[in-house]
């Protein structure tokens, strides 16, 4: 099973878990972490680190971040430089589909899915329903 | 032997296919091959996309048309079958 590491700025990485397992109950090799407004760069990789290393067992793991060019998103290039995935745009549908698709595939195709299902996501509920 | 099998089912499960059992549908999809499709008034969903099959909307005592195509389809289609007539939570 692939590992996953939530990061983002404030509460929103434990607020996503916290939604995702309401949705399809708990999960295991699943950690978050919420960047403070005071949190240092270099401590935040680290915990970012020691997060991959919890979860990532034998299959490796992906790291979910919420917004490009943010403070997670620079803590976690370093873990990119060194091969890591990440992902930047974090949303409900893309971490539903990448915690019940990450028993079977690879790291590679998690990704494609987790790029994928982050897109098909967002819909025009009024248009769906109504046409309009 | 590939070959397509479809199976009709009527769902049990109280909550219908949302949540947990959706997840769990999933999971035990992915462990197959072949390619699965559950339909229910003619909207087909990909059995191993978990937004798919939520989208769905299934509820407790419709019927599901589940589609199995590949190698080891008609265990697939036994495997699910059972899953998704279980009445259990």
């Amino acid at each position: 099973m692939i590992g996953i590491v939530l990061v983002t700025h404030g509460a929103l990485a434990d607020a996503l878990k916290n939604a995702a397992e309401m949705i399809i109950g708990s999960q295991e090799h699943f950690l978050a972490i919420g960047m403070g407004p005071a949190d240092d760069l270099t401590i935040l990789r680290g915990e970012i680190e020691a997060a991959v290393s919890a979860v990532e067992k034998n299959d490796g793991a992906l790291i979910l971040v919420d917004l490009m060019g943010g403070s997670p998103a620079k803590a976690s290039s370093h873990l990119a430089f060194s091969g890591a995935q990440v992902i930047c745009g974090v949303n409900l549908p893309m971490l539903l589909e990448v915690l019940v698709q990450r028993e079977s595939v690879t790291i590679q195709e998690l990704t494609a899915i987790a790029m994928q299902a982050a897109k098909e996501g967002v819909i025009n509920l009024t248009r769906q329903l109504t046409g309009k | 032997m590939e070959h397509a099998m479809e199976r009709a089912v009527i769902l049990g499960n109280k909550a219908g296919l949302h949540a947990r059992p959706a997840a769990i549908f999933v999971q035990q999809a992915q462990g197959f091959q072949c390619q699965i499709t559950l339909s229910k008034n003619g909207k087909t969903a990909n059995g191993k996309s978990i937004l798919s099959i939520l989208t769905l909307g299934a509820e407790q005592g419709d019927q599901i048309i589940l589609t199995a195509d590949g190698a080891d389809a008609e265990a697939a289609i036994d495997r699910l079958t059972l899953l998704l007539e279980a009445g259990a939570e």
